[in-house]
């Protein structure tokens, strides 16, 4: 069974880090809880920490608002390389002692009211931000992603609020003692601020009075960095009346935060982290842009879709692989069980018997091929007209058959001779089938004895050899 | 997570090594099934030509076996030959039939033997016919035929090849 790891959701404020996980039932549970400056020098050993968070991939790291900074460029090209290098020559010119935000930014590209492009960028500036993504790295739980109180607030208004990324909007989140002010500028977090509610014996007028000022503080500072007013003011507050005061004090309508579901919020040992109570598992689960990565693990993180599928694929093709050869050994057992059947019922080999054939055949065909002696003389003695007489025939076969002759042709004349010879030599071409070297008059050596006979008539004597085919 | 995605490269790398390996496998595997069908094919269709041609694969033998003379020893066999060649030579009217052999050497398998006859050609050519159609292990290698006017008669000098093999048992 491949067993998914379980996650890590890692809270920091500037003084605690808390370390949680999700369970079963969908509720954080609080794994360890330590001192950030002793986290962050060691003091806080690795065994401090529980086995089952060491061995937790750790999803999001939670911020405070301020270790993220940000900034609205103008900028025309859509370009991912050229944007990148855009930025990170932006951030080494105006952040010099920043060396390592290059490393730890990210951007959206949005359109502002005038259609004009703006490059949006979010990166860490805090120094001690570094140290904690360095010393969780070294105990193996770096985080995935970096994300601030804001900017999952981002999120979540991005989910309920109509036109947020076109449009200028302030979130009002009242608690107990702390009120958080968060705006945002065409569906990106401007900045935030933080609020304590002193303790006024109970005269709320006095907080809304606070407030108020406060707020507008905020709206000035908002309509100079944007050039433009804030369009929709939210508030979440456990008392609903809050938002009328707020709206009579302020002059302007303040809509009440639609509601929220909290019924899976953060432990209650995470509550040292106000600006995160209202927060769900989803809010901190969710897969989204609000937030950076390490820009290192981001670009090898890119690489994980193409991990995965070269691992399915592979895994696939080795599972298909497996059958063909399973397969293709069942057919080759077949093949060898057929052969085996097959050669069984044999008594001899048959290539052995093919072979012994075709030497008995070769054999049998040298024989044929052979000149018979008795047909030699047949062919020999019928191709002989009446006046032709042996004296000697000789065969010879060792070799290339040979066939020599010595006879006398009884002729009145030399024409008759002539004559005869010529019947006797075509008679022997015909039969021996001599034509490609057909037998001439030329190749005979012929003597004339006269003294055979009455000693008159003279006797011609011929003498031929030729080879048989 | 570095040494994570580290590992996820090496387990992507150990897979399609074991993928690569296996389609190589494969091929061979595949090149072995194809000739071993072509094998049962081939011994097949042998087997079928053998079934089908029994009759004259039977001939083919017969004809081969006449080509060499089964003998429990060379004497024996020269003896019968001897015999047949002058029985023949009878029965053709040749006269003075002379029939003898060549030295043989140790696992020889053929000898030559020498054959003088005197008589008519055409009893000379009758002789011969007979003597291939029944001794086909006798092969002429040389043969002269001479007419000698004086006695009227033909003579017959011829040089044979007598193939035989020793065998314990004889047709």
């Amino acid at each position: 069974m491949i067993r998914r790891q379980p996650s890590l959701i890692t809270i920091a404020s500037e003084e605690t880090i808390c370390f949680l996980t999700l369970s079963t039932d969908g509720c954080f549970q609080t794994l360890a809880s330590l001192p950030l400056e002793d986290f962050l020098e060691g003091g806080a050993k690795a065994a401090d920490l529980p086995r089952s968070a060491l061995q937790s991939v750790n999803r999001l790291l939670v911020v405070p608002d301020y270790w993220m900074g940000s900034r609205f460029d103008e900028f025309q090209a859509r370009n991912k390389s050229v944007i990148t290098a855009f930025i990170e020559r932006k951030l080494k010119l105006e952040q010099p002692a920043l060396t390592q935000a290059v490393d730890f930014y990210d951007y959206a590209v949005i359109q502002d009211q005038d259609h004009r492009q703006q490059l949006y960028t979010f990166y860490l500036q805090e120094e001690i931000a570094y140290r904690l993504y360095r010393r969780l790295e070294t105990l193996g739980i770096g985080p995935l992603c970096i994300t601030t109180p804001a900017q999952v607030w981002q999120a979540k208004l991005g989910d309920r609020v109509e036109d947020f990324s076109s449009k200028g909007v302030g979130l009002i989140h009242l608690i107990e003692a702390d009120c958080f002010l968060y705006f945002f500028f065409m569906g990106q977090f401007l900045f935030s601020r933080n609020i304590q509610i002193p303790d006024t014996g109970g005269d709320a007028s006095q907080i809304y009075d606070l407030l108020n000022y406060e707020i507008n503080q905020s709206f000035y500072l908002y309509s100079q960095k944007t050039k433009s007013a804030v369009d929709s003011l939210f508030m979440l507050a456990p008392d609903a009346s809050a938002v009328d005061q707020l709206t009579e004090l302020l002059g302007r309508e303040v809509k009440g935060m639609p509601a929220l579901q909290t019924e899976t919020g953060i432990a209650d040992e995470a509550m040292v982290f106000p600006s995160c109570q209202e927060f769900t598992d989803l809010d901190l689960t969710r897969r989204g842009e609000h937030c950076l990565s390490y820009r290192p693990l981001k670009n090898e993180l890119s690489w994980r879709p193409v991990q995965w599928a070269g691992i399915a694929v592979g895994l696939f093709l080795a599972v298909l692989l497996t059958v063909e050869s399973g397969a293709l050994y069942f057919w080759l057992g077949s093949v060898d069980r057929q052969m085996t059947e097959l050669t069984s019922t044999a008594v001899d080999p048959p290539e052995l018997v093919l072979q012994d054939i075709s030497q008995a055949l070769d054999e049998i065909t040298r024989e044929l091929e052979r000149p018979s002696g008795s047909g030699t003389l047949m062919r020999t003695l019928l191709a002989m007209p009446d006046e032709v007489s042996v004296r000697k025939i000789s065969l010879d076969v060792s070799g290339t058959p040979v066939l020599e002759m010595e006879a006398v042709i009884d002729a009145d004349h030399p024409d008759a001779f002539k004559a005869t010879l010529t019947v006797f030599l075509n008679q022997l071409n015909q039969r021996f089938n001599l034509k490609p070297n057909a037998l001439r008059e030329k190749d005979v050596i012929i003597q004339l004895d006269r003294s055979e006979g009455d000693g008159r008539r003279p006797v011609y004597q011929i003498n031929f050899g030729f080879e048989i085919s | 997570m570095k040494t994570r995605l580290g590992k996820k490269w090496l387990i992507v790398g150990v897979i399609w090594g074991v993928v690569l390996a296996m389609t190589g496998w494969n091929t061979l595997l595949v090149n072995q099934v194809q000739s071993r069908r072509q094998e049962l094919g081939t011994l097949r269709m042998d087997l079928n030509f053998l079934q089908s041609k029994q009759t004259g694969i039977q001939e083919v033998h017969r004809q081969q076996f006449r080509l060499t003379h089964p003998v429990k020893s060379f004497g024996l066999g020269f003896l019968v030959v001897e015999n047949d060649l002058k029985r023949l030579s009878w029965d053709f009217g040749l006269q003075q039939m002379q029939v003898e052999a060549d030295d043989i050497t140790q696992d020889a398998q053929s000898v030559s033997i020498s054959i003088l006859a005197a008589g008519p050609v055409p009893a000379i050519v009758g002789w011969i016919a007979a003597v291939e159609d029944a001794h086909p292990y006798l092969v002429i290698e040389r043969m002269d035929i001479s007419y000698d006017k004086r006695n009227r008669t033909s003579r017959l000098q011829a040089v044979f090849n007598y193939r035989y093999i020793l065998a314990e048992r004889t047709g």
